[in-house]
């Protein structure tokens, strides 16, 4: 049985951006693809270049000081390359995007169903009736209530919630086939997360669209993602289905975002597990592996940069950035039984009797 | 030619206020959802950029409006010897004629007033924030 | 352990300005509506709720930067309900506060030596002492001394925040009011500074008013939290309490909302999405407010404001119905005299299926 064609198809991705302190690189070498009718989440926390990747596919990263290596393709186009001209007409009707702040990212000065009748105006030749009654269904379809009269309301009229439903209908009222949401529910409360979560994940099974979800919430993660690709200081640490990432994680990083998400299920433990340190910025990335500074787990191999492939056996499609074994890891990542989490530097090396790090 | 001499003024000025207000604009996010919308760059600069950063001219526009209207095209006039308001004021204002200077005055004030109160009446059009306070 | 604040029946009203010629009030924002709690010395109560219930608000007034319109306000036995600023200074030295977002909270345009030094500065600490202090502030937080003479800008959002709490610190208080101080950060982040803050409480014996919407970063700072809907508490309890037993169906709707970062677990629980939005304060529902959105609710709920009932074990909570207590808790129960001037009188009544070892 032959495997789907994958809708988008990016390989060794790379950004950067000319600054004050030389070529900065914020994307560094990103490989995925994504299969049709599934949701890739790529996780990371801020500043690992989750956003610039997914902007960069719509060619929204476009600039004077901006610089592109790799290829990105959807279908036979090739997006990092294409021209202006071809990139506005995938933008909306084939790959949507779904922006963050929707306070600030609808135009303050413009009802909503105009808006939303401007995407679709742009790609189809319908009238201005059309267009209306096509949004108004949309509205209801997102869930905003009275529709009708909603769509002629400005964006500051509207909650939070209703605002970020919008957005949504805008994204999908072309019909696309990729949709990439750039950390959709993150301004919104949890009640009114859960009830929008729960409805686009049904609007995207409909459409049988397949969705590219930017977020640094492992919690949305475990609700709606298929796959999910762990980024770190702008490269893809390790990549898998839901289960492989939440069960058995290879990368340390991985380890350290599982370990920090406070459990309810669990009873409370006496300090909240942390990653120690901070992300390298931008400019300064060590050599070899970016973890290297804050992983207890560091040895001589580390300054070599390992290269993202499988080292679970029989899992061909989970991969990873990590010179340690399998087995290793298995071992080196549960620093309570049963409870999985990245150790201190300092706590592994007292451990090892106290040899010099 | 005393048009453009009026102008010449406030051109200045205006390029200079829109020029910042665009280069705050362009970088909104809104304005990177029009892009992503697949809308040519042409519409998104026009219907987008340009629109929301025109509107704090506006308030300007009315000041400056009812000032040159009000009798402030002082200099103007007399450099071109328009038998205008300004000139009057002028002449009034170098015989030391104190009534006409008043009533001038008077006169300006009010079209600064009028044209203030019509400039918050547009920009209530024009920005629908605003309308709630 | 001393009393350090006590919040009686505070009400903060906004009134909503309109009217075509004259300017009246038209309608009033109950922002924050008939709200007791107490607050001891090295405790800290977390305080949860989302948009517009008032739980901003309700921090601000409490530092009297906003005046109440009803109740009062007690800091140390002493009544700063009404009090003039001058009268507030020696309350102001030891109750500070910590901002959201870390982004807005520090001037851009001074260094971070200035930021942390201001408050001693104006209560007049000279400048060689200030220095010192601002130095082993810095270190307490976790920054190094060095970082005196950088901007805001340099830094990172935890570090910032990091930065907001040395602020904090700096004139020794009693009682510092978090609100939201992790939201805007990283999960990771949001440990360090979480494992911050109780080093720092232990340490230094400070209460902690933690003001959150994610009820998972609050059960691990709070010994009690207290849940919050437009306006009023709708429960108070023990925080561990809070998550096994939750007695008011908001809390065990909130509850219900936040994914369990485990797949399996996670696709077998049964969740119940609580619908609508929180309805608007200045037309707050009749009877329990949050009765609209409710799925247990009955009559009772639309007409009667239920009272805040105790239940054994310092567990408070308004709901006529409530949750995961068995009957003779409820015959035990008792009016608290935190409950609103505005509620009834009513007992609280088992619904049949919602009793507790009855099954799920």
């Amino acid at each position: 049985m032959s495997a789907p064609e994958p809708i988008l198809r990016v390989s060794d991705l790379e950004v950067s951006f000319a600054t004050d302190e030389g070529l900065v690189r914020a994307v560094d070498g990103v490989s995925f693809e994504l299969l049709p009718g599934e949701v890739l989440a790529v996780v990371g926390e801020s500043g690992c270049g989750k956003s610039v990747t997914a902007m960069t596919l719509l060619g929204l990263t476009r600039s004077a000081n901006a610089r592109f290596a790799g290829a990105a393709y959807y279908g036979d186009t090739e997006l990092l390359g294409a021209s202006e001209a071809e990139l506005q007409q995938i933008r909306g009707a084939e790959i949507a995007m779904i922006f963050q702040d929707s306070a600030s990212s609808l135009n303050p000065v413009q009802r909503i169903g105009k808006q939303v009748a401007e995407q679709i105006q742009a790609h189809e030749k319908v009238s201005d009736a059309q267009a209306r009654e096509r949004t108004i269904e949309l509205l209801e379809r997102v869930g905003i209530p009275n529709a009708r009269r909603r769509v002629d309301a400005y964006p500051f009229e509207l909650s939070g919630g209703m605002r970020q439903r919008v957005m949504i209908a805008l994204a999908l009222s072309c019909d696309p086939k990729v949709l990439i949401a750039d950390e959709p529910t993150t301004a919104l409360d949890v009640t009114i997360q859960a009830q929008i979560l729960e409805r686009f994940r049904e609007l995207v099974r409909q459409l049988g669209a397949s969705v590219i979800l930017v977020t640094h919430d492992l919690g949305v993660v475990t609700d709606i993602a298929d796959r999910i690709a762990v980024m770190y200081a702008g490269r893809i640490v390790e990549r898998g289905s839901l289960d492989e990432i939440f069960y058995d994680p290879q990368h340390p990083y991985t380890w350290g975002l599982l370990g920090s998400i406070p459990r309810l299920d669990r009873p409370r433990p006496q300090r909240l597990p942390t990653i120690p340190g901070l992300p390298p910025s931008l400019a300064q990335r060590p050599d070899g592996c970016h973890l290297r500074p804050r992983c207890p787990h560091e040895f001589d191999r580390c300054v070599k940069t390992p290269p993202l492939q499988s080292r679970v056996p029989g899992a061909a499609e989970h991969l990873d950035r990590c010179w340690l074994s399998c087995e290793q890891k298995r071992e080196l990542r549960e620093i309570e039984p049963g409870v999985i989490g990245l150790r201190h530097k300092h706590e592994v090396e007292l451990t090892k009797g106290g040899a010099g790090g | 030619m005393p048009w453009t001499a009026l102008s010449l003024l406030f051109i200045g000025v205006y390029s200079r206020v829109l020029r910042s207000n665009v280069l705050d604009t362009i970088n909104d996010d809104y304005v990177r959802t029009a892009r992503a919308k697949g809308l040519p760059e042409r519409q998104v600069l026009l219907r987008h950029v340009l629109r929301n950063s025109l509107i704090p001219i506006v308030s300007l526009w009315g000041l400056d409006f009812g000032a040159v209207v009000g009798g402030g095209a002082l200099l103007t006039e007399t450099v071109f010897d328009l038998q205008g308001v300004g000139q009057y004021a002028a002449e009034s204002i170098g015989q030391l004629d104190v009534p006409p200077v008043l009533a001038i005055v008077m006169f300006g004030a009010f079209f600064v007033v009028v044209l203030t109160t019509v400039v918050d009446i547009l920009y209530a059009t024009l920005d629908p924030r605003i309308r709630l306070t | 352990m001393s009393s350090l604040l006590e919040v009686e029946h505070l009400t903060m009203h906004f009134p909503v300005r309109g009217g075509t010629l004259i300017d009246r009030e038209v309608a009033k924002v109950h922002a924050v509506d008939d709200v007791t709690f107490s607050l001891v010395e090295g405790e800290t109560l977390g305080l949860v709720g989302e948009s517009g219930c008032g739980k901003t608000t309700l921090s601000r007034t409490l530092l009297r930067l906003l005046k109440p319109t009803g109740g009062t306000i007690r800091f140390r036995g002493t009544d700063v309900t009404r009090a003039k600023e001058r009268a507030l200074a020696p309350m102001r030295r030891e109750m500070q506060m910590v901002f959201q977002d870390p982004y807005a909270s520090l001037n851009p345009r001074k260094r971070v030596g200035q930021i942390v030094g201001m408050p001693l500065r104006l209560h007049g600490i000279k400048r060689e002492a200030r220095e010192d202090r601002v130095a082993e502030l810095l270190q307490r937080v976790g920054l190094a001394p060095e970082h005196v003479n950088r901007f805001p800008h340099e830094f990172s959002g935890g570090q910032r925040q990091r930065i907001g709490v040395a602020r904090a610190l700096a004139l020794d208080p009693r009682l510092i009011v978090l609100d939201e101080p992790v939201s805007a950060l990283d999960v990771s982040i949001q440990a360090q500074i979480v494992n911050l803050l109780e080093d720092l409480q232990e340490a230094m014996e400070l209460a902690y008013l933690f003001v959150a919407h994610d009820l998972s970063v609050v059960r691990h700072v709070s010994d009690r939290i207290a849940v919050m809907y437009l306006g009023k508490i709708m429960e108070l309890s023990p925080a561990e309490e809070l998550y096994s037993k939750p007695i008011h169906p908001y809390a065990e709707a909130l509850l219900g909302a936040i994914p369990i970062p485990d797949p399996k677990e996670n696709r077998a629980r049964e969740r119940v999405v609580l619908p609508g939005e929180p309805p608007n304060p200045m037309n707050p529902p009749s009877g329990c407010v949050f009765h609209p959105r409710c799925e247990y609710a009955t009559d009772v709920c639309t007409t009667v404001e239920p009272p805040l009932m105790e239940y054994p074990g310092g567990h408070l909570a308004a709901c006529h119905h409530p949750l995961n207590v068995l009957p003779r808790e409820v015959a035990m129960a008792k009016r608290s005299p935190a409950s609103p001037l505005s509620a009834g009188d009513d007992k609280p009544s088992l619904l049949p299926e919602r009793v507790a070892g009855a099954g799920a």
